[in-house]
């Protein structure tokens, strides 16, 4: 029979190689796509979050936010009031911006530290 | 087979399929190789498109800008011209696409060769992939966006708590329970911080920017409220970011207990340079975004870069430098976001309010430039295709009006005689002193003795109670007679500025009649100056014995190119007034002369992309692809003048040649404003993908080589256009309250205007004219001895029959049997047998009689033959400045419009507008309106605060 003579025991090699690439594959979890038809398919459910937490901002300081513009670098609470926010939540800035560690004596001295024009701050909202 | 044979076998097929697999991977890989066609150029539809401009089967008509097809119908022209592009090639250019045919002196050379290209499969297409941004600003902005409202706010610049009061906004309610809005216009508010209100007025929150973000307070406290931010909800009292693309939800109660309302708004913080075209991948696909700009414009500018990198030469290399290739680039333009949104949308209400029903769609444009520097800040276009619907879908005629028009040249009317007026002033200044006698309204017959056929109509200019017009009232009031009286007194301009002495002339009568007599230098001149005019053809009967013609008068046939004042125009403002005679200043770049085959469209705005991209100026080619984004030349075509009422007239009184762009127009009144050679100008930025920038060099502008003297005179007298007997006297109390206004700040408005109503009628040969005089040309009609008209030696034209009904007429009949001859009047769709019969009435005249042609030395010259061409509109053009206080010279704010000494102070922002709305009204009733719209709405505030 020709067939016999065409086969040989590379063929039976290149039959096993590709067994045990599909087996594999399978067995790493790959497998086809085959939605069922009027069934939606299951995403995976996620929470869309900002990177930032909605109740902060990052600005950058500038010369005119001072309280006497043209007197003076503007401190932390001079852009916190600058931009209408509560005088409440310049501690919750300091604590951002010099890490939760600033003891309650020195917020004050912080919030009145002047800040370099052009430096980001980040500010509570609320 | 033997086994041997076998491995042979194999071992070959194995050789010839590694060789294969490696040509291929070098193939790919070899810089070397050739490229491959990935072009198929049209060749053959180009050959033969060259055959039809050789034999002239298609021509330009230069009085109707367009190209007319010169075949008879079912022929094989006219067969190929209907089954290929050609035919929508030619409805293209006719519609406004001049990029498609190049036309040089009337002529057209070829037609843009990459216009049907055609990419092949697996090619890549060459295209721009950079950003298409408006103007940059210096700060990002931000927006909240629904259906119906738009929220700009920008960067605050002081505090927001000291802002007492907020700029408020009701938020249009959306879904089923809301109101239907679908023509109610788009509400719109800016500011630095924001009141949004609800249906019932109470405050639902406050929305800042703070750094990159929005700020947003709930400050809803009604019952039924709740305000969430991408689906977080915002409790009352707190505040909460807005990012771009968060979107905000506002729900509110209608009433106590209505029902509940709500309403959507989309998050935006806005890049420094809005972005007007972006490419894109999209789904899998790069492409540009949107695909429908608003700006229209953009699409001709995203198209003129596409074809800048696709174009080929002949010899199959690419036009643009290959480092340019590889190198993308951002184009900001000089145009405002802000600015071209307003006015193109102040400009599209009030356009609509003039529309009827059923009535042909019009054309209205307004530029706004930057007077100090000549950027173009806004070029808004009426109609767009939304205004359109379906009126005359797929025809040239629509195409025609979906242009931009501030990029098409149109009637300006009266506006021309300022430009003229300064021509003719610095040339002969003592020509200021020009006082002509008062007149009522009507129908003008003469100016300085020269009867006008047909006469001139006029309004009436009340005179300043002494019974003369001077310079400024003829400003003030728009005096036709007096532009008309000054532009042919600027004809007999001596050197050292003077009037050339009366000279004895037949034609003229000794002593001017009384109301034609005029004062200059303060004397009356009773008799005419000598001019240098194309005065009319004499129809005077011929005297008997000195010939048919009185000789002196050939003399005076001239041509105006060469008067001294129109070369003026062309140094001052860098206007044509022939073919080719575009003059620079020696000190400054040139603007871009007309190359080949560009005299219908100048490219001079884009020139900084055009240096980019061809690697300097020399290298740009006449052929580069941005004449479809670029305004019309003007040319006020002096060189081809031969009749003083229908065609020199015409000019001063914006009609014939004097058809303008916009973009010119505002370009010129700044010039005069500002005193600075200032250039319209498109570019803004170029940014390269590492960030270099490229900049129109430092606005250092050369100052204007113009009489400081004449300059403010010219000035004082546009500032009188809003007096209450000025032209523009609506704008009158706009103009005192904004002065008053600046005032309290210690500055002070220029105002300098100047209303045109074209309402003109402009001459053009008709077909007869056109087939005669070329006729003519190729010397098949001429004058015998005895002064008839003979055609190609058949003698004397005939058209009569003899005796015999079935006699022939023998300059019929050979007319009928000259291919060439009938050539011409088929192309003009002129019948032989009219041509025959309006030379024989000719030749059955008497000699005085004789009036149907024009002769000169014994020989035919032209059928004189026109038809009318009414251009009827209304134009506007002002140049609105902020100035310190110390240039005020004259006038009291809020009781007349202030006197600015312009030659001493520079504005510190100034804006000029040029407006031009066509056939709906004359400028008071129609374009002085929407001027005090924009004032009012928009340029008040760009001036105050900048742009």
């Amino acid at each position: 029979m020709p067939w016999r003579t065409a086969g040989s025991g590379r063929l039976i090699l290149i039959a096993l190689s590709v067994l045990i690439a599909v087996g594999g594959a399978v067995a790493l979890g790959y497998e086809f796509y085959a939605p069922v038809r009027g069934q939606v398919a299951v995403g995976n459910p996620q929470e869309a979050q900002p990177d930032e937490p909605r109740d902060r901002a990052k600005v950058k300081v500038e010369a005119y936010m001072a309280k006497e513009p043209g007197k003076g670098l503007p401190t932390l609470a001079d852009v916190v009031r600058f931009y209408g926010l509560e005088e409440d939540t310049v501690p919750c800035a300091v604590a951002e911006n010099h890490g939760e560690a600033a003891s309650k004596a020195a917020i004050p001295v912080l919030a009145k530290r002047p800040i370099r024009v052009g430096e980001e701050v980040t500010l509570c909202l609320d | 087979m033997k086994t041997e044979a076998r491995w042979i076998l194999a071992a070959v097929f194995v050789a010839w399929l590694a060789l294969w697999v490696w040509r291929v991977a070098v193939g790919i890989n070899n810089p070397l190789a050739p490229p491959a066609d990935s072009i198929h150029s049209a060749q053959g539809y180009l050959s033969t498109v060259d055959l039809y401009l050789r034999h002239d089967w298609l021509t330009y008509d230069s009085a109707k800008e367009e190209i007319v097809p010169g075949f008879l119908p079912g022929t094989p022209m006219d067969r190929f011209y209907r089954s290929s592009y050609l035919e929508r090639d030619v409805a293209a250019f006719n519609g406004g696409n001049r990029s498609v045919f190049r036309v040089d002196n009337g002529r057209i050379l070829s037609i843009d060769p990459n216009r049907h290209n055609i990419t092949l499969p697996f090619a890549e297409t060459r295209s721009w992939k950079g950003l298409l941004t408006y103007r940059p600003e210096s700060g990002r902005a931000g927006e909240l966006r629904g259906d119906g409202i738009v929220v700009s706010l920008f960067g605050p610049t002081k505090g927001i708590r000291g802002q007492e009061r907020l700029d408020e906004i009701v938020v249009p309610a959306q879904g089923l329970s809301g109101r239907q809005r679908k023509d109610e216009p788009e509400k719109r508010v800016r500011g630095e911080a924001v009141n949004l209100l609800d249906g019932n007025g109470a405050t639902l929150g406050k929305a800042h920017l703070i750094g990159g973000s929005i700020l947003f307070n709930n400050r809803g406290y009604g019952s039924g409220t709740s305000i969430s931010i991408s689906g977080e909800t915002v409790p009352s009292g707190n505040r909460s970011r807005i990012d771009s693309g968060d979107l905000l939800k506002l729900r509110w109660r209608r009433g106590a207990q209505g029902a509940s309302q709500y309403a959507l708004l989309w998050g935006s913080i806005l890049g420094e340079a809005p972005v007007i075209s972006a490419y894109r991948a999209v789904n899998g696909q790069w492409r540009r975004t949107p695909a429908d700009p608003d700006l229209r414009l953009a699409g001709n500018v995203v198209d003129a870069l596409n074809g800048a990198f696709r174009r080929h030469t002949r010899s199959g290399a690419y036009v643009i430098p290959e480092r340019r290739q590889a190198e993308e680039f951002d184009l900001a333009l000089t145009l405002d976001a802000e600015l071209q949104d307003e006015v193109q949308r102040h400009l599209r209400d009030y356009a609509k309010r003039l529309h009827h029903r059923d009535e042909t769609p019009f054309r209205a444009a307004v530029t706004v430039m930057d007077a100090k520097t000549g950027e173009l800040l806004a070029l808004a276009s009426f109609p767009s295709a939304e205004d359109l619907g379906d009126w005359q879908e797929g025809t040239a005629a629509r195409e025609r009006l979906l242009r931009n028009h501030n990029f098409s040249r149109l009637p300006i009317g009266s506006v021309a005689k300022v430009i003229l007026a300064s021509a003719i002033l610095q040339e002969t200044p003592s020509l200021a002193s020009l006082r002509i006698r008062a007149y009522p309204g009507g129908e003008i017959d003469q100016i300085l003795g020269i009867e006008l056929d047909p006469p001139m109509d006029d309004h009436s200019i009340p005179d300043g109670g002494d019974g003369w017009l001077d310079f400024d009232e003829f400003i003030e009031r728009s005096s036709n007679k007096y532009a008309a009286t000054l532009l042919t007194l600027a004809t007999a301009a001596a050197d050292g500025d003077r009037l050339r002495p009366p000279l004895g002339d037949p034609d003229v009568p000794e002593e001017l009649p009384f109301q034609e007599q005029f004062e200059y230098q303060g004397s009356l001149w009773t008799r005419r100056p000598d001019l240098r005019l194309p005065i009319a053809r004499n129809t005077r009967p011929p005297e008997r014995g000195k010939g048919p013609r009185p000789p002196d008068l050939c003399k005076r046939i001239s041509t105006l190119e060469f008067l001294p004042y129109a070369e003026r125009l062309s140094s001052l403002f860098g206007l044509e007034i022939s073919r080719k005679t575009l003059k620079t200043q020696p000190d400054r770049q040139p603007r871009r002369p007309p190359g080949e085959g560009d005299d219908l469209v100048d490219t001079s705005i884009w020139m900084p992309v055009l240096e980019y991209l061809y690697d300097g100026r020399e290298s740009i080619p006449p052929d580069h692809p941005f004449y479809g984004a670029s305004p019309e030349r003007e040319n006020l075509a002096y060189n081809l003048m031969d009749s003083y009422r229908q065609q020199y007239l015409s000019v001063v009184l914006g009609g014939g040649s004097s058809t303008w762009t916009m973009p010119r127009v505002a370009e010129i009144f700044s010039r005069l404003v500002t005193g600075k050679q200032v250039d319209a100008n498109l570019v803004r930025r170029i940014r390269l993908s590492d960030g270099s920038v490229i900049e129109p060099p430092p606005q250092r502008l050369p100052d204007l080589p113009m009489n400081p003297a004449i300059r403010q005179r010219i000035a004082d007298a546009l500032t009188r256009v809003v007096n209450p007997e000025g032209t523009a006297h609506d704008l009158r109390p706009v103009i005192l309250s904004l002065d008053q206004s600046f005032a309290a700040k210690g500055k002070a408005l220029g105002f300098f205007s100047k209303t045109g109503s074209p309402n003109n009628t402009s001459f053009v040969p008709t077909r007869v004219a056109r087939a005669v005089d070329a006729l003519i040309a190729n010397g098949a009609l001429r004058l015998d001895d005895w002064r008839r008209i003979v055609y190609r030696g058949t003698g004397p034209v005939n058209a009569d029959r003899g005796e015999d009904a079935n006699s022939s007429v023998p300059s019929l009949d050979a007319l009928q049997a000259n291919p060439q001859d009938m050539a011409i009047l088929r192309r003009l769709g002129v019948s032989p047998r009219y041509v025959i019969r309006v030379c024989d009435t000719w030749n059955d005249s008497r000699p005085e009689d004789r009036t149907q042609f024009e002769v000169s030395h014994g020989k035919l010259v032209r059928l004189i033959n026109t038809r009318e061409v009414k251009s009827v509109g209304a134009a506007y053009a002002f140049t609105m400045g902020l100035y310190d206080g110390s240039a005020r010279t004259g006038g009291e704010p809020g009781g007349s419009p202030p006197r600015i000494d312009v030659l001493h102070h520079q504005p510190e922002r100034a804006l000029t507008v040029a407006i031009v709305v066509e056939g709906q009204g004359n400028s008071l009733k129609v374009a002085v309106p929407l001027a005090r719209i924009l004032i009012q709405e928009v340029l008040k505030n760009a001036l105050a605060n900048g742009w």
